[in-house]
């Protein structure tokens, strides 16, 4: 998976990084802990502890659902995606040379340096939707209202539409 | 504004003594008699003696000698025996089992950290400054805020500890301090409500208390009972002989399965009202969150899980351990939920009455003043055997002093058993008679309805009556035990009997609630404390007066055959005349008395 690579990984927590400061900036001083639990897999699953709370606890516990663990999901889920459809359509140039072109597409307009200039990374309206449609839904596995999954969609897509 | 709207006080339920704390004396009484009740049992399975109420021996004055001239020796081996007497297998029983659920309260900081790998949250500056300023409204020093490890988003969150030395288990307080401000104040408000409201101690005590019961008294009655049967079961098979199944279906079967039912029934009062104090501590909890002006968080959070919750009502209600959020939400939106008289208080009250008086009062402590007076008239006897005019006027006083004493502290006794009652129901009373002063105007329907609390008492009477040791004071009991030749008498008996007493509790009531009302008027809603107090004592006496003769009368139908033979014919004319008596009374109070019902 493009997650578990060293350069995927870094790519996906940049990103994650910058869709968190702009749909859950209250999150972002606790991003690096979040990214901790992400990966220790303790946001799998949305959890709520209600009504088997210690008998003498608050006992209306409610889930708390947070952006983080949506964003890297849902970050990862987008950029994995992207990767095999460019493995797909470069299969002939190698995976390395894939994940540089997927690196250089989704680099920071300011970090990028003059040999990413070309991404060579083209993706139809179709695909964009699709892209859209899985982030949204990773989003809402992880216990994002849908409101804010969309928000959260958006944003991704602005970031690879824009990079 | 009108006038009447001006002149309504707010209701304030901390104005009056905490529910928590009526419901604790209630838990209290129960663990002991719960104690009470299993001792005989194990007693039974453990050391083979079979303790019936023919064992519990009344001192009489058989030897006149002996008991008016004894030694020295005499007295003093006497006063030993009076103290084993009290020093009997329940009391022991029930002071281990306090003893155990001291042990279990003084380690529940220590469980709960344990439990869920709690560590205190010092890093997070943001959230320290929030705890402190928190901590300030509330008028208390900060506690430390506990966490597991990591970044939990469940919600769960309690406040434990010993002491003043106080801690809040908030599993998410980092991440719900960022992403639901709100939502954190009210839920560390509500936290910390429990510290201000002092119901920290009470709780966890009773949580531990439970859990001594169920180790101790069942824990040992259940691995008696086992080993009892394959003992049993491995003899019969190595010798060889043949049950007697006929015995086993007629008598062993039936008695083992209602000391089981006995015991079941116990557990469950102990759960029940141990469930009723975790349940009322939240909802006041949660009142006093919104006099802190946190309400509106806390509203809108009971609100969606109202919406999400699924409908429970009826009997399940009484073992849930947190009230639903239906109720939370209803409470905090009308505080008048937390001024009325719940049923379950009356029925458990009577279920405690029937089983100190049949369990306690009865075998332990009445024979222990008794055998306490013996002696007192024993060594004023030895002093007046001196011929020392000195030891002769002691001898006098101690004489003159000791009948009265017996009789007062037996009526102290019984005094105790009156504020058990007086002390729970009393005080709901007076949470009525100020919610009626700022509400609803005063009808006489309101006295007409306490007939239903005071159904509810005597219904637990008799359901104490059948659940205590022996069902000494139940047709049950009689049947279980082969009693039968006067039964129907006895049950006729019983039933005139709870309608008198029906008649008497609906009575009093009606006094509590005439004078809470008056309270409540007189200072516009919270009489001062030590008025609520007279008020409680005053009721504690009535009600022991008016049933000492009922509990009496109880004994003399079930210990006295010969005299119910003998008055048989009065059963129902009593019946009868007592609530008219008292419904005499009444009208003559309404007539006379120009007072507004």
């Amino acid at each position: 998976m493009f997650y578990e690579t060293a350069q995927g990984r870094s790519l996906i927590v940049d990103v994650s990084r910058q869709i968190v400061d702009e749909v859950a900036p209250e999150e972002a001083d606790l991003f690096d802990e979040l990214l901790a639990e992400y990966d220790a897999g303790h946001f799998a699953a949305v959890t709520e502890l209600a009504e088997s709370d210690d008998p003498l606890g608050f006992g209306i516990g409610e889930g708390l659902s947070l952006a983080t663990p949506a964003v890297i999901a849902a970050v990862s889920a987008v950029l994995t995606y992207i990767a095999e459809q460019a493995l797909e359509t470069v299969k002939t140039e190698g995976a390395a040379a894939v994940r540089e072109r997927v690196s250089a597409a989704l680099k920071p307009a300011g970090r990028k340096t003059p040999t990413d200039t070309d991404p060579a990374l083209q993706l139809t309206r179709e695909q964009l939707r699709t892209l859209h449609t899985l982030a949204r839904q990773k989003g809402e596995e992880f216990g994002m209202p849908a409101a804010d999954a969309g928000r959260m969609a958006d944003a991704l897509l602005g970031a690879v539409v824009l990079a | 504004m009108s006038r009447r709207e001006t002149d309504r006080p707010a209701l304030d339920p901390f104005a009056f003594p905490a529910e928590t704390n009526v419901r604790f004396l209630l838990l209290i009484v129960a663990a002991v008699m719960l104690a009470v009740t299993v001792a005989p049992l194990l007693q039974a399975i453990y050391l083979d003696a079979i303790p019936t109420p023919q064992a519990v021996e009344l001192p009489t004055v058989e030897t006149p000698d002996a008991v008016y001239f004894p030694t020295a020796q005499d007295v003093l081996f006497g006063a030993v025996r009076d103290a084993g007497r009290l020093l009997n297998f329940p009391t022991l029983l029930a002071a281990g089992v306090f003893v155990l659920a001291l042990l279990i309260y003084r380690r529940h900081p220590a469980r709960l950290r344990r439990r869920y790998g709690l560590q205190p949250i010092s890093d997070d500056t943001v959230l320290q400054r929030s705890i402190e300023q928190l901590s300030a409204r509330a008028n208390l020093p900060p506690p430390s805020v506990e966490a597991p490890p990591g970044l939990l988003t469940t919600g769960g969150a309690q406040a434990f500890g010993l002491g003043h030395r106080y801690a809040v288990r908030f599993d998410d307080a980092r991440v719900r301090l960022r992403k639901q401000p709100a939502l954190f104040r009210a839920v560390f408000l509500h936290e910390l409500a429990h510290i201000a409201n002092g119901d920290i101690g009470r709780t966890y005590f009773a949580e531990a208390l439970w859990r001594a019961a169920l180790i101790l008294a069942v824990g040992a009655y259940v691995l008696g009972i086992a080993g009892r049967f394959f003992g049993s079961l491995a003899r019969r098979l190595g010798q060889g002989t043949a049950a007697d199944w006929g015995a086993f279906f007629s008598t062993n079967l039936p008695l083992f399965l209602f000391s089981v039912l006995q015991l079941i029934s116990l557990l469950a009062l102990v759960y029940a009202i141990r469930a009723s104090i975790l349940r009322v501590r939240e909802l006041y909890a949660d009142w006093r969150v919104r006099q802190w002006a946190e309400g509106e968080a806390l509203l809108s959070l009971l609100s969606r899980r109202a919406a999400a919750e699924q409908q429970g009502r009826g009997w399940r209600h009484s073992w849930r351990l947190h009230p639903t959020a239906r109720q939370r939400l209803a409470t905090l939106q009308n505080p008048i939920h937390l001024f009325r008289l719940s049923p379950d208080l009356p029925f458990f009250v009577g279920v405690l009455l029937a089983l100190v008086v049949e369990g306690w009062l009865v075998p332990v402590m009445i024979p222990s003043l008794i055998t306490a007076g013996n002696a007192a008239l024993g060594l004023s006897a030895a002093l007046a055997a001196n011929g020392n005019p000195m030891a002769l006027a002691v001898a006098y006083i101690l004489t003159l002093a000791a009948v009265p004493i017996l009789i007062l502290l037996s009526f102290l006794a019984f005094l105790l058993v009156g504020y058990l009652a007086a002390g729970t129901i009393v005080v709901q009373l007076l949470r009525e008679g100020a919610a009626a002063r700022s509400g609803r105007p005063a009808s006489w329907l309101a006295y007409v309805r306490l007939w239903l609390p005071a159904a509810l008492l005597v219904i637990g009477l008799e359901v104490g009556f059948a659940i205590a040791p022996f069902a000494l004071l139940s047709p049950l009991g009689l049947l279980l035990a082969g009693r039968t030749a006067l039964l129907p008498l006895q049950v006729a008996g019983s039933l005139s009997w709870l309608l008198a007493v029906l008649t008497v509790t609906w009575f009093w009531l009606l006094f509590g609630r005439f004078l809470a009302r008056r309270l409540a008027a007189r200072h516009n809603g919270a009489p001062p404390r030590w008025k609520q107090r007279l008020l409680v004592w005053t009721s504690s006496a009535l009600v022991s007066l008016l049933y000492l003769p009922f509990f009496l009368s109880r004994l003399a139908l079930y210990y006295q055959p010969d005299l119910v033979r003998a008055w048989a014919w009065l059963l129902l004319p009593v019946a009868l005349l007592v609530p008219l008596f008292f419904i005499v009374i009444l009208a003559g109070a309404v007539i006379l008395v120009p007072l507004s019902l």
